[in-house]
């Protein structure tokens, strides 16, 4: 029997129901917050999830931040001589550059150093702690939302380019199944585009309290089946 | 006084605290003495193990045998208890794809009575410590 731990980044746009989802889960279908509030600073979600078919489980360590990502994702931008990998990709417009000589000192300088604009390298440490070392992804869109779709593969980029080297199981969730009739994404198209990125598909309407487990218990899952996968490459050494 | 492996459990050495625990592959696989064997982290860095002589030891070469390990940290304790851990090594580690990382360090100022490793940082998810030598001397027993 083994109990596994597992850092899991919840990334997508603001208001697909980032957080809502990580509290239905933590509260077992118990919450759902009615009223919308901007996710400003990380929240942390711990679960323990049972992997079936076997004694072991593995703790979720759930981070959730949300809105102001698109803020450090323009950072990232700005700053790209540091992480030129993801630069290329960002389907972001590029910010003018009065929004660059704004945002750079005024940011470094709420950081508590001495950032020139000059120097955007200094930027670095403005991203959020939550992207560092991920271990697992959940990646949420609305599906009444066509933009908070296609942002997806900019954020699997970005969380995927934390370990480069490493391969980052993750689920795509497509949320608010419950406005049928402002569905914006169709699941066929949705699935396609997550088989391609080697990711598990589902929809889940946490308002209805409509499959919000299946995606964790997913990540459980691929998270150890990696585990066992390590294991035998130890064995294999001599 | 000869020099002996002092991180081996037939000389009374124990592992007395790992932050991960398979039941499968458990810390005391590090100082078995068989390289076969191996205590697995189970997801999230740092990780560390403890590593406790019961006697006053002298340390003049580690060696570490693991894999995935990127940065590692070593800090020692000449206390009678797990405490008051000073700062010792740190080293950045190489991977080789499909071959055992076999660190080795010659040591100064070896004295102690515990080893703390800590696993700051690894190559993949999970990292293995195979195991754990220190050659060297035992000087006293603890009062």
């Amino acid at each position: 029997m083994v109990k596994l731990a597992a850092k899991c980044i919840l990334a997508g746009d603001p208001a697909v129901g980032k957080t809502a989802l990580a509290q239905i889960f933590r509260s077992d279908g118990a919450h759902f917050q009615k009223n919308y509030t901007l996710t400003t600073g990380v929240d942390l979600v711990v679960k323990t999830v049972p992997v079936s078919d076997t004694g072991d489980s593995v703790e979720l360590f759930i981070f959730d931040s949300a809105g102001k990502e698109m803020f450090s994702e323009m950072l990232d931008k700005l700053g790209a001589p540091w992480r030129p990998h993801s630069k290329a990709h960002l389907p972001l417009p590029p910010p003018g550059p009065s929004l660059g000589s704004a945002l750079g000192p005024a940011h470094a300088a709420a950081r508590g150093f001495s950032g020139s604009p000059s120097h955007p390298h200094r930027i670095q440490l403005a991203v959020p702690s939550k992207w560092e070392s991920p271990n697992v992804l959940c990646l949420v869109y609305d599906v009444t939302n066509e933009q908070s779709f296609t942002n997806c593969s900019k954020w699997l980029e970005k969380a995927r380019s934390q370990i480069p080297d490493t391969s980052l199981p993750g689920v795509l969730v497509g949320n608010k199944t419950d406005l049928a009739g402002r569905r914006a994404v169709d699941s066929a198209r949705a699935q396609a585009w997550a088989l391609g990125q080697g990711l598990e598909c589902f929809e889940t309407s946490v308002k209805e309290m409509e499959n919000y487990e299946a995606p964790f218990y997913c990540l459980a899952k691929r998270f150890h089946h990696l585990y066992w996968e390590k294991v035998e490459v130890f064995q294999a050494l001599l | 006084m000869r020099k002996i492996n002092l991180c081996s459990s037939s000389e009374g050495t124990e592992v007395i605290l790992a932050t991960s625990s398979d039941e499968k592959h458990p810390p005391e696989n590090i100082i078995d003495g068989n390289p076969e064997t191996f205590w697995t982290t189970t997801g999230m860095f740092p990780q560390e193990f403890i590593i406790c002589f019961h006697k006053h030891v002298r340390i003049e070469r580690l060696v570490i045998q693991s894999y995935f390990v990127r940065t590692l940290r070593i800090e020692k304790s000449t206390s009678k208890e797990p405490i008051d851990f000073e700062p010792w090594i740190e080293r950045d580690l190489v991977h080789k794809e499909g071959q055992l990382q076999n660190e080795e360090i010659m040591t100064r100022d070896g004295h102690a009575t515990h080893l703390r490793f800590i696993i700051i940082s690894a190559f993949d998810h999970f990292a293995s410590v195979h195991s754990v030598s220190a050659e060297g001397l035992a000087v006293s027993n603890l009062s």
